[in-house]
């Protein structure tokens, strides 16, 4: 095999028992890599109604082909399962160094079942693999567990490590590598902190991979690494960050406020905008393996009440998520509100928007101060959110700890009143920062269909409302006018293909924009010897979104799942978007029948994915 | 006649805040060209914060704010 190496390790933690398997080459060819072959893998042997957080629960970290490449935008992998915060299919996605050096050791992924008897530590050296315990470790933020590792295993070493997030189980626990880079949606950090795994380490002795047709990706590579890095979006990240353009944002209506409320605040605008970071905060950027975009940031804060040393800094998500959407415009706060959310272990975007959605029901009456136990839920309360409402999160402390640590779905629900119509999700993930009444009516329908739940990323329908996207090759020519409905499911179509490619092929979206369709075969043929042409690429886009699909339909998720709550849905009060409907339902009909999918099932029809070749598929749900 | 630019986000690294003498006229697109912004850049044009499109003309002391779409994840 090329590119891929073919072998994954299989680990069940109740026993101890440590397995390397050769996968079939057929699996890659039909389900790409990354989340892709982890949803093939779940589907074909795992226990998918077990409850995510108990030992019968799957665990996968999966690379996709590219891992290991010197080339822009390839060093990410996929974490997949069950997701304890949906209850149905998740992945996330992760950048840094864990993939390649995964890759180099000799593997493309990890399984993981059972339960360890006592917290415990997975490390991959080589062919090397072993258990160790965690028990020195777990209780301690990622920060300085990542240190002990380094200092125990070496500086080149890699590690993913969960915090007492993770080890408490909260429905949003994140995962992070190198105490920097996130695997940080869906809850993957508690299904290990469920699973007693603090931490996996992975150190390789060399760095050789075996690619298909070295000579002939080498070329494509000396095209394409100058193009990614001197393309004009990489550069603007470069200097100042994935919030270089958040001021923009703000007058487009795309930066969400106060629990989605509002779509214009020029002073916030003016106040977290990327520059603003890079003026008075970044100490230095710094990349993922082998990336020159460089995006991301290392912040100080020298002074006042949210001083923090030199550190990782936030990126455009968590500015926003644990900035502007619970009322607050104060970045020095934002830097350290993310640095304590990334030492605790918890994923930025579901913590700003559960506390957003307390924020509001608090303001209401809907949560009283019974219900919080005297704490205050106020806007821009920063020194609340980050000493009293995060700790309490971390470690479901306090009846209003527990209640915010199942996420806003869940906590609405417990707390009833009418309080879930202005929560911000689609099948319980909650909604990235991006207001789709502002940024694109098309993300509407991307939130609504993605497997995982409301995710900007799973498809690049973000992107093509931006307009920095043109794929003539497989009919994506359109010019998008972002607040309309015009050409959208077509988008989508394209996007649910174009994205699952991306997701499993585990390459950063922000690389990829500067690489043509043809470009991407021509990656996939040189480096893993695919053998594909561009059809054959687009319908494996197909079949893992299909596949996906069905792996929720087998959670009870059918099409009356595939919506957004109602605060998503009503016409923006202010800003550019004001007044404007989405034409949801109109998108989501259209989007159905392109995808030949099942109006009531919300699954392919048996004919669709037969045409797939997943006839087998087909048999368990139709 | 006197108009006032004003970029926001990454449309300041092309373009200061400032007054720009333009003739009568002028139209939204003549001034995106004037300005040499890139074309890969999706603009928005706001004129006294009501949205436009390239055809409109702009008037003795509109103030003309630029942005785009450009966005991280």
């Amino acid at each position: 095999m090329y590119g891929n190496t073919g072998k994954i390790i299989v680990v069940d933690l109740t026993v101890g028992k440590i397995e390397v398997e050769n996968l079939p080459e057929t699996d890659y060819l039909l389900y790409i890599g990354g989340s892709g072959l982890a949803a093939r893998l779940f589907w074909k042997r795992g226990n998918i109604q077990a409850d995510p957080l108990s030992p019968e629960a799957m665990l996968l970290f999966m690379n996709g082909p590219f891992a290991g490449l010197k080339l822009s935008g390839a060093s990410r992998s996929s974490v997949a399962g069950r997701s304890p915060l949906t209850g149905n299919w998740g992945d996330s996605s992760c950048g840094g160094y864990f993939a390649p050096e995964l890759r180099y050791a000799g593997f493309d992924g990890v399984i993981l079942t059972g339960k360890a008897a006592k917290p415990s530590i997975l490390v991959i050296e080589d062919s090397a693999i072993r258990i160790e315990s965690a028990e020195a470790y777990w209780g301690k933020g990622i920060e300085s567990v990542n240190r002990s590792l380094k200092d125990k295993f070496g500086k080149t070493s890699r590690n993913l490590v969960i915090g007492p997030a993770g080890e408490n189980q909260v429905k949003y626990a994140m995962i992070l590598n190198e105490a920097h880079h996130a695997f940080g949606r869906a809850g993957f950090g508690a299904v290990m902190g469920s699973k007693n795994l603090k931490a996996i380490v992975v150190k390789a002795s060399s760095k050789t991979m075996n690619i298909a047709d070295s000579e002939a990706f080498e070329i494509l590579r000396q095209e394409l690494n100058p193009r990614i890095k001197e393309a004009l979006a990489s550069d603007v990240m470069h200097v100042n960050g994935t919030a270089a353009n958040l001021e923009g944002g703000v007058y487009s209506g795309d930066v969400p406020i106060k629990n989605f409320t509002s779509n214009f605040w020029q002073e916030m605008a003016e106040s977290l905008t990327g520059s603003v970071l890079s003026e008075k905060y970044l100490t230095h950027g710094s990349a993922c393996a082998h990336c020159a975009i460089a995006c991301k940031r290392n912040v100080a804060v020298m002074e006042g009440p949210f001083a923090i040393p030199d550190g990782p800094g936030p990126e455009y998500e968590t500015i926003v998520s644990l900035g502007s959407m619970i009322g607050s415009m104060d970045l020095a706060a934002v830097c350290k509100a993310g640095r304590v959310c990334n030492d605790l272990g918890l994923d930025t975007i579901s913590t700003g928007v559960t506390i957003a959605w307390a924020m509001e029901a608090y303001e209401r009456g809907d949560i009283t101060p019974a219900d919080t136990e005297g704490i205050p839920l106020v806007w821009g309360d920063m020194e609340t959110v980050i000493d009293v409402l995060i700790p309490a999160i971390a470690a479901k402390t306090g009846k209003l700890g527990s209640l915010l640590a199942e996420g806003s779905a869940a906590a609405a629900r417990h707390i009833g009143k009418g309080s879930s119509d202005y929560t911000a999700h689609s099948k319980g993930l909650e909604v990235p920062a991006h207001d789709p009444r502002g940024g694109g009516h098309g993300l509407a329908l991307a939130y609504a269909v993605s497997p995982r739940g409301a995710c900007h990323v799973a498809f690049p329908m973000l992107f093509m409302e931006m307009g920095a996207c043109f794929y003539p090759e497989i009919g994506f020519e359109y010019e998008l006018e972002p607040k309309t409905d015009q050409n959208k499911a077509e988008s989508a179509v394209i996007a649910v293909a174009l994205g699952s490619i991306e997701n499993s092929a585990c390459f950063c979206q922000f690389a990829d924009r500067e690489i043509g369709i043809p470009e991407w075969v021509e990656l996939f043929n040189t480096v893993a010897g695919y053998g594909w042409d561009i059809d054959a690429m687009m319908l494996a886009g197909k079949r893992v979104f299909y596949l996906k699909r069905l792996i929720n339909y087998l959670y009870g998720r059918t099409a009356a799942d595939d919506v957004l709550t109602p605060r998503m849905l009503e016409p923006a009060r202010d800003g550019e978007p004001e007044g404007i409907e989405i034409n949801f339902d109109g998108m989501k009909d259209a989007f159905y029948r392109l995808m030949d999918m099942d109006m009531v099932k919300g699954i392919p029809v048996e004919s669709a994915l037969v045409a797939c070749g997943m006839a087998e598929e087909a048999g368990r749900v139709w | 006649m006197l108009i006032r630019v004003v970029p926001a986000g990454i449309i300041r690294r092309y373009v200061e805040e400032r007054d720009w003498e333009v003739s009568a006229g002028f139209t939204i697109r003549g001034l995106i060209a004037l300005l040499a912004i890139p074309a890969e850049l999706k603009l928005m044009v706001f004129v006294n914060g009501k949205r436009k499109d390239e055809n409109a003309i702009i008037e003795n002391g509109n103030e003309v704010r630029l942005i785009t779409l450009l966005s991280g994840g």
